[in-house]
């Protein structure tokens, strides 16, 4: 068996990658993706990633307005196989699968984001100020803390959480049970922002330019948010997009448990749990919405893999 | 010890009008040397010159990193090494020709004693030898004090002198033709460079082998090889018996070389230096490559390459205004 | 052995560590468990139990203590492995219930990292070595997807294709025995490892082309060594040490998925009895769930720590 081994880079210079300089505008410039309409045209995962996540997006958006059946109503004979009328089909109760599911995606990408996007920056700041703090107790305070939380299990955390919030508290235009998972996601979910910033705000303090700023008097708020935190971002963004296909994944889990989300609001884990005792039967139930999950995620992560290529 | 009685020494190399390019850039200009069998050839020049990538063309690794517009001919013992695909390499490879890398702790695999490493290249190379005593007897060979405990060793628990003379008893394992060190002493401190050369001189004589040996440093040539050639920006520019040509170089650049050196050029004063910066690989001057910073530039120097051409006996030139006199 | 103290006192810090988390851990759970909102002891007896009753039952469980006593034999107990008894299930102890769940949920977490692990790895490596071939966008694509779905998801579709179509493996459940017990791990492993797989896929690939990137595999080969042999005896070893901490990181998110692929397969897991408990609001075995978990999160992350410090040479010997 002849195994041919990969050609290593070529020797050859080429212009070294743009790199932002350290100081003022670099936050604002990392903030924005600069290299983000360059991703676009370099890589073809993220154009595929990125269209079809706009896609998904825009279906699940405008899609239910214009459809004919309404994602309540019970409107023919249940267990419908899929036809023209009904691409997924219809459920036990005669909805129709297909605006359902769109409706539910509405729910399950809007909550992934929110939930990503507040741990990400609870997780990031806390993280980023132990990992640059000065006193040492509350940099080690900060990741025995964060080391705990994240030893549990997840799915155990949240359901003690759940019990103890109350399946059925409601905080304004959140549906009724979501309530409860949401906080429980956000009280776990800063834990691994915080891990990561803090050991790369630990990493980056060390290096020179930090030091000379330490030397030359800057304050410390001053350090930290326009020179440690622009080089904690674009990492904690590359594991916020990761995170979102996960979230997106637990979420449906906990529908499918029966925790979170009440019938009859439709979300693709619960649209699973409903259907799942169909499963010989009535196989589009279940199957539909769970595609639909899993284009999602793979949407995402082309474009996480795009825009930050690691080889 | 296993008798070394070739009857012919092999190892004739003959380099003519070898060109690489990488990428966009032009690593290699006909470059051109050639060495007798037992011979041995010192490569000398400034980084980016070159000369790992000669290496590489001697030693089959050029496809490794996507080289392309391969031109003019390496012939080793008649055999175009050029035209060598990788599964005839295989066949040369340790057998007739070995390579001593520079950086000997990033050439072994980490997690790997050296012991295994060394018996793996015995196994491959020389299966009918009893292994454990040909390893030992290849340890001693290039004068590793505990052998035994070096073969049980990991690569990082040996120190850099000693991980060398194990990159050399490696490479002489299958007992080759022409060996190929790149560098092989330029991460090692001053003392423990003296015994490496020695050592290499030794088994030179001993085993009849030719030898190409990459440097940047003029003072150790002479200790290891009859013949030099001196190259800039991927061309050799100056080549011949060491001896006469560091004491009498014509080249501008031979020239301030072996001035700038502050062991073999002249004693009393400042250090002299090279003015200007290496050629950059992305720009090619038409011309001569050194002319923008010789002191003798003129005319055709910069419009026309100077050929490498026989100058004295023994020494071939390529230069439009070669200069005499002391340096 | 050279470096042996050193090494040992690195065990020794790393002991103390994890000790210091469970520590945390033991207290955050105490804390959070006093949080549930209602009286454990009403819970017990029911809405129509009277209140002395009640309090009688508050004080046969010591919840009438102060917070600190409270706490105080808390610990004690869990120094000797005592973890209470259930609230709702007289008589048996929070231990043997938690136990019986582990063994299942850890069973079909170890046959999914094995099964990962088998899988993934020569797929790694084949999509390293392939260079930017049509295998390893394959591989990478197929990757992603798997990622991207959940467990659960996962083990819902093999039910329908392996089970109610094709009759091959039952669609739930749990029998014990040997070998004949097998049968019903098959899926939930196969479930769960579609999570693991992709991420060891991406993690040996990554490592494999790293160390085929190393001078020494180029060196090695330039010393006749055949492309074959470096690449199982060379570019393999290197590329299986990240797995080691790879899966100690990933224990956690193992045992939540396991939970779900319980319930899909309805599995006696420890996913069941904390569903159970907590629909039951049965206190003790919550929170035995929860250290229990916890502590087996611990735990594996110090071993793949040991494991790797013994495992890479470069560390075990460490001057």
């Amino acid at each position: 068996m002849s195994t041919p081994l990969p050609a290593a880079d070529t020797g050859a210079p080429g212009p070294a990658p743009a790199r932002t300089p350290p100081g003022p505008g670099r936050m604002r410039r990392a903030l924005m993706f600069p290299g983000l309409r360059r991703a676009w045209g370099r890589s073809m995962s993220v154009r595929i990633g990125a269209s079809l996540l706009i896609l998904i997006c825009l279906a699940c958006a405008l899609v239910p307005v214009f459809w004919p059946d309404a994602p309540d109503n019970f409107v023919t004979a249940p267990f419908a196989p899929p036809s023209l009328a009904h691409p997924f089909g219809t459920d036990d109760l005669g909805r129709d699968v297909f605006v359902r599911v769109l409706v539910g995606g509405r729910l399950d990408i809007t909550i992934a984001v929110c939930v990503v996007a507040l741990s990400c920056l609870a997780g990031t700041i806390i993280g980023t100020c132990a990992g640059a703090s000065r006193r040492r107790w509350a940099n080690l305070a900060v990741a025995r803390l964060v080391d705990a939380l994240i030893a549990f299990p997840y799915m155990v955390v949240i359901l003690v959480l759940v019990v103890i919030v109350g399946p059925n508290a409601q905080v304004g235009p959140v549906p009724r049970g979501l309530t409860a998972v949401l906080i429980a996601f956000l009280v776990l979910g800063w834990t691994f922002y915080a891990r990561l910033s803090r050991a790369q705000a630990m990493s980056i303090r060390q290096r020179d330019y930090i030091v000379a700023a330490e030397i030359v008097g800057y304050p410390r708020w001053r350090i930290i948010a326009r020179h440690i935190l622009p080089g904690v971002v674009p990492v904690a963004a590359a594991y916020a997009v990761a995170d979102a296909i996960l979230t997106m994944g637990a979420l449906s889990s906990f529908a499918f448990l029966g925790v979170g989300v009440q019938p009859p609001t439709p979300e693709w884990g619960a649209i699973m749990y409903e259907g799942r005792a169909y499963l010989g039967s009535a196989w589009w139930i279940t199957v539909f919405p769970g595609v639909l999950l899993a284009l999602t995620g793979f949407a995402l992560s082309l474009l996480a893999d795009g825009l930050l290529p690691d080889e | 010890m296993s008798e070394d009685t070739r009857e012919a020494a092999g190892g004739a190399l003959d380099v003519t009008g070898l060109s690489v390019a990488v990428g966009d850039h032009q690593i290699l200009r006909d470059v051109r040397f050639c060495i007798p069998a037992g011979g041995s050839l010192a490569l000398v020049g400034e980084s980016g010159a070159g000369k790992t990538m000669v290496c590489r063309a001697l030693t089959g690794r050029l496809a490794r990193i996507g080289a392309h517009g391969l031109g003019g001919s390496v012939r080793f013992d008649g055999t175009d090494l050029l035209a060598q695909s990788p599964k005839q390499w295989r066949r040369l490879y340790g057998r007739r020709i070995a390579l001593v890398p520079q950086n000997s702790l990033l050439s072994l695999d980490p997690v790997m004693r050296v012991g295994r490493q060394l018996d793996e290249t015995l196994r491959e190379l020389d299966p009918s030898a009893p292994r454990p005593d040909r390893a030992v007897e290849l340890l001693d060979m290039v004068h590793l004090a505990g052998p035994r405990q070096v073969l049980r060793a990991y690569p990082h628990e040996l120190s850099g002198g000693m991980r060398q003379r194990v990159m050399i008893a490696l490479a002489l394992a299958g007992q080759p033709d022409l060996l190929v060190a790149d560098e092989p002493t330029s991460a090692l401190d001053v003392t423990v460079q003296h015994g490496i050369l020695g050592l290499l001189a030794e088994l030179r004589a001993l085993h009849r082998m030719s030898i190409v040996f990459v440097t940047h440093d003029l003072s150790i040539v002479q200790r290891v090889c009859d013949q030099v050639a001196v190259m800039y920006a991927g061309s050799v520019v100056e080549s011949g018996p060491a001896a006469a040509m560091l004491t009498a170089p014509r080249h501008p650049y031979t020239r301030a070389l072996v001035a700038a050196h502050p062991g073999t050029g002249p004693r009393a004063g400042q250090l002299a230096a090279i003015p200007g910066q290496p050629r950059s690989l992305l720009a090619s001057a038409p011309g001569c490559q050194f002319a923008p910073r010789c002191p003798q530039a003129a005319g055709p120097c910069h419009t026309e390459v100077p050929p490498l051409a026989p100058d004295r006996p023994g020494i071939s030139l390529a230069c439009w205004h070669p200069q005499d006199g002391p340096l | 052995m050279p470096g042996a103290n050193r090494w040992l006192k690195r065990l020794g810090t790393d002991l103390l560590q994890a000790a210091a988390i469970m520590l945390l851990v033991a207290l955050l759970v105490f804390l959070v468990i006093r949080l549930i909102p209602g009286n454990p002891a009403q819970q017990v007896l029911g809405q129509r139990a009277t209140p002395r009753s009640v309090a009688a039952l508050e004080r046969e469980l010591g919840l009438d203590r102060p917070l600190l006593a409270q706490l105080g034999s808390y610990f004690g107990g869990l120094l000797h492995g005592n973890l209470g008894h259930s609230l709702v299930e007289q008589g048996v102890s929070v231990r043997s219930l938690v136990i019986s769940g582990l063994g299942v949920t850890l069973a079909v977490v170890l046959a999914a990292v094995l099964l990962s692990v088998l899988i993934g790895v020569p797929f790694g490596l084949v999509s390293a070595l392939s260079g930017k071939s049509a295998v390893d966008v394959g591989v990478r694509g197929v990757s992603v997807l798997l990622l991207a779905s959940p467990p659960f998801f996962i083990g819902l579709l093999l039910i329908l294709v392996l089970s109610l179509q094709a009759h091959l493996l039952p669609a739930g459940g749990w029998g014990s025995g040997w070998p004949a017990g097998l049968k019903y791990l098959v899926l939930p492993a196969l479930a769960l490892s579609c999570y693991l797989g992709p991420i060891v896929v991406r993690a040996v690939r990554q490592a494999a082309l790293e160390a085929s990137r190393q001078p020494y595999v180029e060196v090695t080969l330039a010393r006749g060594i055949s492309p074959r042999r470096v690449v199982l005896r060379h570019i393999l070893p290197n590329s299986l040490l990240p797995l080691i901490t790879l899966i100690g990181l990933n224990i956690g998110w193992l045992i939540s998925g396991a939970v779900v692929v319980e319930v899909v397969f309805a599995l006696p897991g420890l996913g069941q009895v904390l569903a159970q408990a907590v629909t039951e609001l049965d206190y003790t075995v919550i929170q035995g769930v929860a250290i229990v978990s916890a502590f087996v999160v611990v735990a594996a992350n110090l071993l793949a720590d040991v494991a790797y410090s013994l495992v890479d040479p470069r560390i075990r010997l460490a001057r």
